[in-house]
């Protein structure tokens, strides 16, 4: 079945697909989650650059389900987040627009058979490994996890 | 009747549990834990009131947490085996350490994939 609607939350991401549980597809549905961060950086912006962050997201999410190499092809991190325990973090950095970075993590529920985005800053491109570790350490801290020093 | 989830206790972690939680109304607490984690009705659903069993956020691997009780805060701590669609129990975490997701893994590291 194709995709259904799409709806466009106050602060411009997706909010879901209104596609039921996964089990018209192969592929989870997606829902995304908008951290305070995320929401305050978002409402700083021009409209110029909102409008252009919501259709970038509007345009990169689906390719998570549909074509994943091509997402990862528009994402990227400085470093591999280092947690403890071997754990694997999926926080990356998506190019929004020419000057703005996008900071996200995914996560795949093969138990509830969702896939879930949580935003978690609006960046500009010049963001430095530092300031990226310190928006992972924030992030997975926030869910009890420790990065590696 | 309905077949349940499989639940798998490698690491004798029910024996922990048995010999660890520090009362018997934690001990039935485990018990009702343990059979909304085996029902199936609360998998098709996708509801489990009692554990509130969620997946830990923002890792690649699906470990997952349940409470036994939320109150004193026991958590089981599970990995789902995506081949074989069970949950496999992995550790049993104390009231005070239950946030303290990565010393708990570290401590086990071997039994997660």
């Amino acid at each position: 079945m194709p995709h259904t609607a799409e709806h466009s939350s106050p602060n411009g991401a997706l909010s879901s697909r209104a596609r039921s549980r996964g089990r018209e597809a192969d592929t989870p549905p997606f829902q995304v989650e908008e951290t305070s961060s995320y929401k305050r950086d978002f409402e700083r912006l021009g409209p110029g650059d909102r409008a252009q962050v919501r259709k970038r997201l509007n345009f990169l999410l689906p390719l998570f389900e549909g074509d994943r190499r091509a997402f990862f092809a528009h994402a990227s991190r400085p470093v591999a987040p280092n947690l403890a325990g071997g754990l694997t973090s999926t926080l990356y950095i998506l190019r929004a627009t020419p000057r703005l970075r996008v900071l996200l993590a995914y996560d795949l529920d093969p138990l509830f058979e969702t896939l879930t985005f949580t935003l978690l800053r609006v960046l500009s491109h010049d963001l430095l490994e530092k300031d990226f570790l310190k928006a992972a350490e924030a992030f997975h801290r926030t869910h009890g996890l420790d990065l590696k020093k | 009747m309905a077949q349940p989830k499989g639940l798998v206790d490698d690491y004798g972690i029910l024996m922990q549990c048995q010999k660890i939680l520090p009362s018997d109304r934690h001990r039935l607490k485990l018990l009702e834990a343990l059979a909304e984690l085996e029902n199936n009705e609360c998998h098709a659903r996708r509801e489990f009131p009692k554990t509130r069993l969620h997946k830990i956020v923002g890792i690649e691997e699906a470990v997952y947490r349940a409470d036994i009780d939320k109150m004193s805060g026991w958590r089981l701590h599970l990995q789902y085996g995506a081949q074989d669609k069970r949950l496999y129990l992995k550790d049993v975490t104390a009231g005070k350490k239950h946030d303290d997701v990565v010393g708990t893994i570290k401590a086990r590291r071997e039994r997660y994939e």
